[in-house]
């Protein structure tokens, strides 16, 4: 069992073998070998790392990506909509969980949870014109107008037809 | 006392950024680079945002990573995307003079040579000569890659089959892959043989050296037709695209197709057969799950995702004239881009053209008329639904298509089309004429038409050419690109252009006469 410290101070009692789905502490448990002493996790806080030990959970067993697995890249690219059912449930949280999910997973260096992250973006985002991104993320236009007017003008070629 | 700040959009790393809108289509990523300055910083420090963006707008597809391109940074093939979109405009004429070839030189001794067929694919010439039995293969483009050295075939080389015939041949040199389709006529040898045995082949060899192809299911694929050797077969076209093969011949009255899987069968029940009286007709493969024929000039679309049975029909478009003689058809052909590290390995490939953003080209002789086609209209179905069976001219071809009234020859490449027009009264140094030509391209491509600033012109408006005097008026979109300077050369001989980089090649064979 591996022992992990919360930002906010909550300790969680995981198996090796789900925990070691997170590339960063599967190297920390090489490097110091069989310990009792827990693994503080300063930027990740109680909520969102109850999430990703249930990801981790509900995956245990599945092989990790390899080393080479971005030779697939371009191939997994072309199916952003390609999420598994159970993941899409999971991912089903508001904005603010969703993002601290995709910044634990980064910072745990788990892939296949960083996808699902980022995928869940990229299909917010698909379809949507420039003034829907920013009024779905909150986003301030930081353009001048004729900063606007001339991105306008180089884009426009694929939005014309 | 300090608030921990809600975590956002915009509080994301840049790196996250980018790896969100990777998995955008190209169109969403642009629309990305106008929600604030930090998306367009994304976009501009990323050369493969950039790379995907590219792409999509040339209608080309990516292609799966392999062990030989993999180290070919993203920038490098940005940049090769970017030369090859702007080589229309800064293209120079290099005639690739086959002369040079002492090989070659035995072309153009015989009074046939026009007989021989030329095909021109992946920077290589194809010739092959039907009366003297002979297949020779030149590459043409320098550093073109892969690069298959010279190489000769001949009838005895074909193997087991005694006075075997060679009918037809087809290279693929991205696929180190020619496919010779032979018969025999020998009367005590098909008298010796059963069914399933047949006296018509097509073999599947390696281009680079000798014996059956590396990845094909085996080295003779089986016609499923089995009288072929009693029927008069006298026109024979063998052809391929990717991991598919057909060849299609004229049974006396009866137009037969058969496609294969060849690297994974050598046998398969898709077959196409159909009466017709028309000397000339064709066929050609969109992508991976699409086969057209064309009869009379009109198209005739099957779906082939399903090898294990015939091919399904899915739709008929009637072209507003029925030209049952003479098709010189052209295309659609492969944009595909190499890595830039010459390598003797085949499969080194970057992307590759989109079979949906591609022109179908094709010449008939008869009225003297040439039509390019966008091959989008062949997937997406749905405005036809009423009509699948023969879509008529007014509903489909005059927004998609652009015919012309040809007085010259075409050469066809990708999403562009090579034109040479005669120049009228041009005379040499002598005082004689002679025949001149000026270079029209056209390029169809939809980023080309969308995007093209100041270079080129935009051609948008229809036009008309007239057939037989009735007027056909079309309007499919293209840039027309006119070439200074101008070449003399039988216009004829202009066989296919190759666009490679920042280069243009139009290989001319001289006429016999022009040697002497």
């Amino acid at each position: 069992m591996v022992h992990l410290v919360t930002s906010d101070n909550v300790e969680f009692v995981v198996d090796k073998e789900v925990v070691e789905r997170s590339v960063l502490i599967k190297n920390m448990l090489e490097d110091v070998g069989e310990t009792d002493q827990s693994i503080p996790l300063a930027n990740v806080s109680s909520a969102v790392l109850r999430k990703v030990i249930e990801y981790c959970e509900h995956h245990r067993g599945e092989p990790l990506p390899s080393a080479d697995a971005d030779q697939n890249q371009d191939e997994t690219r072309k199916r952003t909509t390609d999420i598994s059912e159970w993941d899409q449930k999971f991912i089903t949280v508001d904005q603010e969980m969703l993002f601290e999910i995709i910044l634990a997973a980064n910072y745990l260096d788990i892939k296949s949870l960083l996808d699902v992250g980022c995928k869940t973006v990229a299909n917010m985002i698909k379809g949507k014109t420039p003034d829907e991104i920013r009024r779905l993320f909150n986003i301030v236009n930081d353009f001048t107008p004729e900063e606007e007017a001339q991105i306008k003008k180089e884009n426009e070629w694929a939005e014309d037809r | 006392m300090t608030f921990k700040s809600k975590v956002g959009f915009l509080s994301l790393a840049e790196e996250l950024h980018f790896y969100i809108l990777s998995f955008l289509p190209y169109r969403n990523i642009l629309r990305c680079t106008s929600v604030c300055k930090a998306l367009r910083q994304t976009f501009t420090s990323s050369s493969e945002l950039q790379y995907i963006v590219e792409l999509g707008g040339q209608g080309l597809l990516p292609v799966l990573n392999t062990e030989f391109n993999k180290h070919v940074p993203i920038s490098k093939r940005l940049q090769l995307l970017k030369d090859n979109a702007s080589a229309w405009f800064k293209f120079n004429i290099r005639p690739v003079s086959i002369l040079d070839h002492p090989a070659a030189t035995p072309v153009y001794s015989p009074a046939h040579s026009w007989q021989i067929k030329r095909s021109f694919v992946d920077g290589h010439l194809c010739l092959f000569d039907e009366t003297e039995q002979w297949v020779k293969i030149f590459p043409l483009v320098p550093q073109s890659s892969p690069q298959i050295h010279q190489r000769e075939w001949s009838p005895e080389l074909l193997g087991p089959v005694p006075d075997a015939y060679i009918d037809h041949v087809w290279i693929d040199p991205a696929q180190n892959l020619i496919a010779i389709a032979y018969h025999t006529d020998d009367h005590d040898y098909l008298n010796s043989l059963s069914w399933p045995d047949r006296p018509f082949y097509v073999d599947l060899k390696a281009l680079d050296e000798d014996g059956v192809h590396p990845q094909a299911a085996g080295q003779t694929l089986f016609l499923s037709l089995s009288k072929l050797h009693e029927c008069q077969v006298s026109t024979l076209k063998l052809q391929g695209h990717g991991r598919h093969i057909a060849i299609q011949c004229d049974l006396a009255g009866t137009w037969w197709s058969q496609i294969w899987d060849w690297q994974h069968s050598t046998t398969s029940n898709s077959v196409i057969s159909y009466a017709s009286t028309s000397t000339d007709e064709d066929f050609c493969f969109l992508g991976n799950n699409r086969f057209l024929t064309i009869r009379n000039l009109y198209l005739y679309l099957y779906s082939i995702e399903d090898m294990s049975q015939a091919p399904t029909f899915l739709a008929g478009f009637l072209m507003p004239i029925s030209a049952p003689m003479y098709i010189w058809y052209v295309g659609p052909t492969d944009d595909i881009a190499h890595g830039p590290q010459p390598q003797t390995e085949a499969h080194q490939i970057l992307w590759t053209s989109d079979p949906e953003h591609r022109i179908l080209f094709f010449v008939t002789d008869l009225h003297r008329v040439a039509f390019a086609v966008s091959t989008k209209i062949f997937f997406n179905l749905d405005p036809f639904k009423e009509t699948l069976e023969e879509i008529p001219w007014e509903q489909w071809g005059p927004p998609n298509t652009r015919g012309f009234n040809p007085a010259s020859s075409f050469g066809a490449s990708g999403n562009r089309v090579f034109q040479a027009v005669p120049v009228l009264g041009a005379t040499a140094d002598d005082g004689s004429a002679v025949k001149k030509y000026s270079s029209h391209m056209m390029d169809f491509s939809p980023l080309a038409v969308q995007r093209r600033q100041g270079q080129g012109r935009v051609v948008k408006e229809p036009s008309t050419i007239v057939v037989e005097n009735e007027s056909i008026t079309t309007s499919l979109p293209y840039v027309e690109v006119l070439l200074d300077g101008e070449y003399s050369a039988d216009a004829h001989n202009v066989v296919k252009i190759w666009v490679d980089g920042s280069e243009l090649y139009v290989p001319r064979l001289a006429s016999p006469s022009a040697i002497n």
